[in-house]
């Protein structure tokens, strides 16, 4: 099941963003370094549970977890990014944001203008290192009341925000 | 009304600057008699510091201590009350009021009138005693962050909440033209309520609100106070032992088993009866719900007197619910979701147990249908079928784990199979939507059957999301933001073929299309 969606991923890139506007290319960059950084993290820990059961305990040899796990690292570390940022996608209609994300689990989100709240743009220390923004709109509902679309140029982001600013009317809810 | 000069040039003078500063404007304390009900809510706490310190001194030796040491908690504990009491104080100003409290790290909130969804008044059992009244203003913030007063004046709270509604009817009134509409306030003629229940009404309720909970604060009672509980209790080999020995359980023959397992359904029975009729009567007694001039006024309680106000447009979607048996008698309950929060809940009770007659009277209000005046449409069978394979699954392979290596009666787990699949196939079967003029209908459960009718011009955003396993199926589920609903279960369809999706997402965000 699994294996034919990736199959899938390799041959069509076009339809998984259904021809919305991709992210900035940076983008990828980023998810690829804090996904690196998060399975550094993880391989740590596995390595030294790895030496404590193999050199301490004397349960298992050396390398019995470590090894799989970095095969699977490192091919999660060169396709999960390029997957996941094949997927994102965002169209600013004349009325309505809507924003595709996912790879296994997808969402599709349309937000109208005229529910939006306030909106926020945001920058990390790592995104302003590949200049990259993030908008986040808020809206009034419980659910979905935050919608994140990160990876955006910022100026792209800032013009965003200006059309969305004209658009939220007095008389919301 | 203490007056509290000392700290009104501190709290005028560090204001931020882009409000307006009144000068003036008179900043005010609690109630004094606030304390009180904070050591009320503190006493709870010192039952669980007693037998810590009875254990701790009767150790060393030191019984002689232990009054002291409670008394010295006490005393502390009030001197940090009396300490916030003195630092808290609010200020009503032109535009809005403001919140000024803590004792080292002090906190300035400023709540402006337009944002104030609705003020509403509580009273406690203790708190009605000593005359008192808490005001939340409540802002329609998704947390908990909204302005308290615990506590003032029953008296100052109503003069409160008629100086907020008359601001606040002022400031629409600038924005809107619309004073007329607005100027109505507090003082609503009593005229014949929308809905009301007497006593005998509130204990239908309550039979109907049948309920277990008691078990599981005992559950939770027992984890705290285990110290007093023999080992036994929790020993799975003691009561085998019981049931097999001689002269015990297992060898009071057949009659006096089924006697005992009467009686025991029968006694959880009449507990679920009597938590269910005395939680709902100190709830709802004296329930009675009014229409003001922009919105239902709702009363209630026996000991905890709650007063709350919902304006009409705040009202953002209407659910009805029932079950299997309350639907024979004809007993059904409705709930708004409003912006503002009821409580802990999300969605504000209107009309606890009611007819269909009375719930289309107060649906009429809102101008909400009950009726959808066309079939509903079912969901994709995906919705039974896939967890009930998972679950299967699972079963199996537990059961067959457990049965094998623990012990062999616990193949009999796989018998879970069965009921599990009928309740998804059930819930499947009463999992229903659909859109007709301007409203939304979805219905979903079996034993606790809700409906919720959502006007479409409500609607914040439209989510469809997708699994993996569902796009290999070829559904989706349709996720709606509806403001003031619940974060963890929000509106949503299940298991919608996909190609219907787009189509009713368009729908749905019609009335936003321009």
């Amino acid at each position: 099941m699994v294996d034919e969606i990736l199959d899938m991923g390799g041959k069509d890139t076009k339809s998984y963003n259904l021809g919305l506007t991709p992210l900035h290319p940076p983008q990828k960059s980023l998810m690829r370094t804090v996904l690196g950084i998060n399975l550094l993290v993880l391989l740590i820990g596995i390595a030294v549970a790895d030496i404590l059961l193999s050199q301490e305990a004397g349960i298992t040899r050396l390398g019995a977890f470590i090894i799989p796990a970095a095969i699977i690292a490192a091919i999660i570390f060169i396709l999960l990014p390029e997957r996941k940022y094949r997927r994102w996608g965002y169209d600013m209609g004349a009325d309505r944001l809507r924003v595709l994300r996912g790879y296994l689990f997808r969402t599709d989100t349309i937000v109208p203008f005229n529910r939006i709240q306030h909106i926020d743009v945001a920058q990390g220390p790592l995104q302003r290192f590949y200049g990259l923004s993030t908008l986040i709109v808020h809206t009034a509902g419980t659910h979905n009341s935050v919608v994140d679309l990160p990876g955006l140029k910022p100026e792209d982001a800032e013009a965003m925000r200006e059309e969305i600013r004209g658009h939220i009317k007095q008389e919301m809810i | 009304m203490n007056e509290a000069p000392t700290d009104m040039a501190e709290i005028q003078s560090s204001s931020d600057t882009n409000v307006t500063v009144e000068m003036g404007v008179a900043a005010l304390r609690l109630h004094p008699l606030s304390l009180l009900l904070k050591l009320a809510k503190l006493l709870p706490q010192f039952i669980y510091i007693i037998p810590a310190l009875y254990f701790g001194i009767s150790k060393g030796g030191g019984s002689a201590l232990i009054l002291p040491a409670i008394a010295a908690i006490i005393a502390l504990s009030m001197g940090a009350a009396y300490l916030q009491w003195r630092r808290f104080s609010y200020q009503v100003g032109e535009e809005e009021i403001r919140i000024a409290s803590g004792v080292f790290s002090r906190n300035k909130r400023s709540i402006p009138y337009e944002r104030i969804q609705d003020v509403n008044v509580e009273q406690k059992l203790l708190a009605r005693l000593l005359g008192l009244a808490s005001v939340k203003f409540e802002t329609g913030s998704a947390g908990s962050d909204d302005g308290v007063l615990n506590a003032v004046s029953l008296e100052r709270a109503e003069e409160l909440r008629d100086i907020i509604r008359k601001r606040k009817a002022g400031i629409a009134a600038q924005d809107t033209g619309e004073a007329a509409i607005l100027q109505e306030i507090a003082e609503a003629e009593e005229v014949e309520p929308v809905f009301a229940m007497d006593s005998r009404r509130v204990l239908t309720a309550g039979i109907f609100n049948f309920s277990l909970v008691i078990f599981a604060v005992l559950g939770a009672a027992a984890q705290n106070f285990d110290f007093l509980i023999p080992d036994e209790m929790f020993d799975a080999d003691y009561w085998i032992d019981r049931m097999d020995a001689p002269g015990k359980i297992g060898s009071l023959g057949i009659w006096a088993q089924i006697v005992g397992l009467v009686g025991g359904l029968f006694s959880l029975i009449f507990i679920g009866l009597f938590t269910g009729i005395t939680t709902t009567f100190f709830r709802e007694y004296g329930f009675r719900l009014d229409r003001t001039e922009n919105g239902f006024r709702r009363r209630r309680g026996l000991t905890t007197l709650t007063d709350v106000v919902m304006p009409l447009h705040r009202i953002q979607a209407a659910s009805i619910l029932t079950g299997p048996i309350k639907r024979r008698f004809g007993w059904h309950h409705l709930k708004f979701q409003s912006l503002a929060s009821d409580g802990k809940n999300s969605d504000h009770s209107v009309a606890p147990l009611a007819t269909l007659n009375e719930i289309d009277r107060i649906m009429a209000e809102p101008g909400i249908r009950r009726e959808a005046g066309k079939d509903y449409l079912p969901v994709m069978a995906a919705h039974w079928i896939v967890p009930s394979v998972i679950f299967t699954l699972l079963i199996i392979v537990s059961g067959t784990a457990l049965g094998t290596l623990v012990d062999n009666r616990l193949f009999w787990l796989m018998l879970l199979i069965a009921p599990l699949i009928l309740i998804l196939w059930l819930r499947w079967k009463h999992h229903k939507y659909v859109l007709t003029d301007g409203q939304l209908f979805v219905r979903e459960g079996f034993w606790r059957q809700k409906c919720t009718i959502l006007p479409i011009r409500k609607v914040q955003s439209v989510d469809i999301s997708q699994s993996f396993l569902a796009r290999a199926l070829g559904n989706a589920n349709i996720v709606i933001g509806v403001a003031g609903g619940s974060g963890i279960l929000p509106l949503t369809i299940h298991a919608v073929a996909a190609e219907k999706c787009e189509p009713l997402r368009a729908e749905l965000l019609s009335p936003h299309q321009r």
